[in-house]
């Protein structure tokens, strides 16, 4: 080997105050990246979109305690952290995915994968029909009607979002339909008399492509939404892993459990725990991660492009059946930071492991 | 041929079958062991679908309506065919019931739709004799439940490992099902990698492909051997994934060990003389259920030794078929390619590149897996749905077979390209079960006329 086996991780740029690179929500991960590459003599460098396509051989190197920009090796393998859909779906990106064939450059996660796109391919598999809510796109007022007629509860989302944010949720009560708003918290219920009125109001309101959800009545604590996440990532040899598993208890009043809608985190044990009894307990906790494992192998194997890592958002109903609620192509990073005096989280590690993988396959 | 069945509300005793179903006069309709009298009529207005009135698919407890075979004897009609799976270490949880396998029997579950199948898993516990039925678990669109219903048509044998398999009790249920009920099994039992060499060297189109074998290795005989091949294999006649596997090599006048230990550490020991290495090593070691094999010169990949997987099948017309193929390679340092042992799975088109070689290759694997799967179904003499062969090709491009699984492991669907054949050793599972069950009907028919 002449140059040194290197990586790139690809996100947007921000700038402090005192005008140093920042890499936003993931900053704090980059660092550990970098730290865990150096034990394992990989190069790492963070660099943008913009930044790799003007010069592969320039990037942001973690040295003596602070990002430096710098000359760099470049990269076998590149870890996709661009965070804004819209510059997936750019002219430049599209370059940079002609580019990195053409170099034979490997990529990961290769794209965002919007929810209706996660529920078709998981679909293909019959083993997983029993934990995917019916879903369908929110484009008829026919599928309307018939989701309202068949659950209790029915959930509108818009197929590009992300952290709980414009989520609608309809209640039948009784005569009418309610209607609750995930991301204004007050003052936001509206009731409906026909489903004609609410699939007006709703197409207004939902100006871009949207799912149909069956909601699922999930399990709560002290009446407060429960749901779990799970973070899968691929290792060295290909095979897929747990690497953190925390339950997320929603905030009062909210319907949606999202740390960016005011949930928490707490130890899944916890929660499973206070939920069920031990042996019970046991048994939802490994099924909630087989769950987990079976969606992202199914996931990977559907999608084109790699995959290394998942964030999959399970909720268990009050019949204790777990569901898989929603896949995250570029988890957030806030979930693992549960266990104090870890230096480096698994999630770092897996990254860094499943890196070395690629390249040595390549070699 | 497929067909839909319905259960409808009504209690008119009748099922109605669409015009293409000609009956010779029969009277009966059974679902595996249970048969009940009933009216049939032949409808017109129906394709490909069946209407079962409620009293009927109550009295032949169906479970719900689904997709069936027909199969005809002289006064019954048989719906089904039950698949019955066959399996131990069940949980208390509904939601988890066989523990960790619980996805491995939910996939192999969830193709019946597309075969036309009732199949369920079931212990010995799930058995109620007196009544003559099973409480199993199906797998639905919403997940696992327990159903009572006859006794299977057909069984296929997925206990965990040898020891259950072993155990008195179970030897015992499967006899009486087998003898009392008429029930035939498939791959009823794990193969004996002994039983197996042996049946297939009596082969003279299967012998050329066995490796140098022979039972309860001494010092002597690995001398010869070492003497003969220059390196063997030690490995436990009833062993599975690789574990309790030696690895012996004469090199320079050193004689090496390379084992896999209790810890899971891969190690690698010389010694200066044979015997040096025999009273260090298997001083404390029973060997008397090993085998000795002679050792093959792989192919290797950057110094990795490569080996193949080759899954095949019996099909619905009760043909061979080769179902998967994985290339795995090993570890540097480690003695055999198992995935527990740090190997890594790869698809015959990421090992060889070059078009004409790999078709080359491919044919040699496929034409030595359906020459031995033949061989060892007529040797063995039982049902044999399934078998996954472990293959190596030497440099002189012979090709080798090491082992031969009749439960093969999931462990090379785990590559994203090969997971769809996951999904088709499953369904060739369940084809093969409509094929031995039409033989058993068709063969019991025959033995009353």
């Amino acid at each position: 080997m002449n140059h040194p086996r290197s990586i790139a991780v690809m996100t947007e740029f921000f700038q402090t105050t005192d005008s140093r690179v920042h890499f936003g929500s993931i900053h704090e991960f980059c660092k550990e990246l970098a730290e865990y590459s150096k034990q394992h003599h990989l190069a790492l460098y963070v660099t943008s979109l913009s930044m790799y396509l003007e010069n592969e051989k320039i990037g942001y190197q973690w040295m003596n305690g602070e990002w430096a920009k710098t000359e760099v090796p470049p990269a076998k393998v590149i870890y996709n952290r661009i965070h804004s859909r819209k510059t997936e779906y750019s002219r430049l990106f599209e370059r940079l995915i002609r580019k990195l064939q053409d170099e034979h450059v490997l990529m990961f996660n290769h794209r965002f994968l919007h929810k209706w796109e996660v529920h078709e391919r998981l679909l293909n598999y019959a083993h997983l029909h029993p934990y995917l809510p019916k879903t369908e796109l929110f484009a008829k007022k026919q599928t309307l009607d018939h989701f309202l007629e068949q659950f209790p509860v029915t959930f509108i989302k818009p197929v590009h979002g992300s952290q709980g944010r414009h989520i609608f949720r309809i209640e039948k009560t009784g005569s009418d339909f309610r209607l609750d708003y995930s991301t204004l918290t007050k003052d936001m219920e509206r009731h409906y008399t026909s489903t004609s009125s609410l699939f007006a109001a709703l197409k207004e309101r939902m100006r871009s492509a949207a799912i149909v959800q069956q909601g699922v009545a999930i399990q709560t604590l002290d009446g407060r939404p429960v749901d779990f996440r799970l973070s899968c990532h691929r290792i060295h040899g290909g095979e897929w892993r747990v690497t953190s598993a925390v339950a997320r208890i929603a905030q009062q009043e909210q319907f949606v459990a999202n740390l960016a809608r005011g949930g928490e985190i707490v130890s899944i044990d916890t929660v499973l725990g206070q939920l069920y009894k031990r042996n019970k307990a046991f048994h939802q906790k490994m099924l909630l991660k087989e769950i987990a494992l079976e969606t992202a192998s199914a996931l990977a194997c559907e999608a084109d492009g790699l995959y290394g890592e998942f964030g999959i958002d399970i909720a268990i109903d009050q019949e204790n059946k777990p569901w898989i609620i929603e896949v995250n192509t570029k988890p957030s990073k806030q979930t693992d930071t549960a266990m104090p005096n870890v230096l480096i989280r698994p999630s770092a590690k897996a990254i860094i492991d499943y890196c070395l993988f690629l390249i040595e396959q390549k070699e | 041929m497929k067909y839909s069945l319905t259960i409808q509300e009504g209690e008119e005793n009748t099922i109605y079958l669409p015009p293409d179903v000609s009956l010779s006069g029969q009277t009966m309709a059974s679902f595996g062991s249970i048969s009940t009298t009933c009216r049939f009529v032949s409808s017109p207005l129906l394709d490909k679908q069946i209407i079962m009135t409620n009293d009927v698919a109550k009295r032949l407890y169906i479970p719900f309506s689904a997709d069936v075979h027909l199969f005809f004897d002289e006064d019954t009609v048989h719906l089904g065919p039950l698949v019955g799976i066959f399996t131990a270490g069940f949980t208390k949880s509904p939601l988890r019931p066989v523990g960790k396998r619980s996805f491995f029997f939910a996939k192999l579950l969830s193709q019946q739709k597309k075969i036309g199948v009732f199949a369920f898993v079931f212990g010995t516990h799930h058995i109620n004799w007196e009544k003559g039925t099973i409480t199993g678990y199906f797998y639905t669109e919403s997940g696992w439940t327990q159903r009572e219903v006859p006794f299977p048509t057909v069984i296929y044998n997925r206990l965990p490992n040898r020891r259950i398999e072993n155990a008195e009790a179970f030897q015992a249920i499967k006899t009486t099902l087998k003898t009392k009920y008429g029930i035939p099994w498939f791959n009823e039992n794990f193969f004996n990698k002994w039983e197996v060499y042996r049946l297939l060297e009596k082969h003279p189109l299967s012998r050329p492909y066995l490796p140098d074998t022979s039972f309860y290795p001494t010092i002597e005989t690995v001398d010869q051997f070492l003497k003969r091949y220059g390196e063997v294999y030690l490995k436990p006649a009833n062993g599975s994934h690789g574990l309790g596997i030696y690895h012996i090599l004469k090199k320079n006048r050193k004689y090496e060990c390379r084992f896999r230990n209790q810890r899971g550490v891969n190690r690698s020991q010389s010694f200066p003389t044979l015997s040096s290495l025999w009273k260090n090593i298997f001083s404390q070691q029973k060997l008397d259920s090993y085998i000795i094999q002679q050792g093959i010169r792989l192919i290797e990949i950057n110094g990795r030794k490569i080996d193949f997987r080759v899954h095949t099948n019996k099909n619905e017309e009760g043909i061979w078929q080769v179902s998967a193929i994985a290339a795995k390679i090993a570890e540097k340092t480690s003695v055999t390619t198992h995935i527990h042992n740090g190997g890594i799975v790869k698809t015959v088109e990421e090992i060889f590149p070059d078009r004409s070689a790999r078709d080359r290759i491919l044919r040699q694997l496929y034409d030595t897996a359906l020459t031995l799967s033949r061989c060892l179904e007529e040797q063995l003499q039982i049902n044999i749905g399934e078998i996954g062969f472990d293959f190596g090709i030497d440099r002189q491009c012979r090709i080798w077979m090491f082992e031969a699984n009749s439960k093969p492991g999931r462990s090379i669907f785990t590559h994203p390209k090969l997971k769809r054949y996951d999904e088709l050793t499953a369904m060739l599972l369940l084809a093969y079960a409509v094929y031995l069950s039409k033989k058993t009907i068709d063969k019991r028919e025959a033995s009353f006329t």
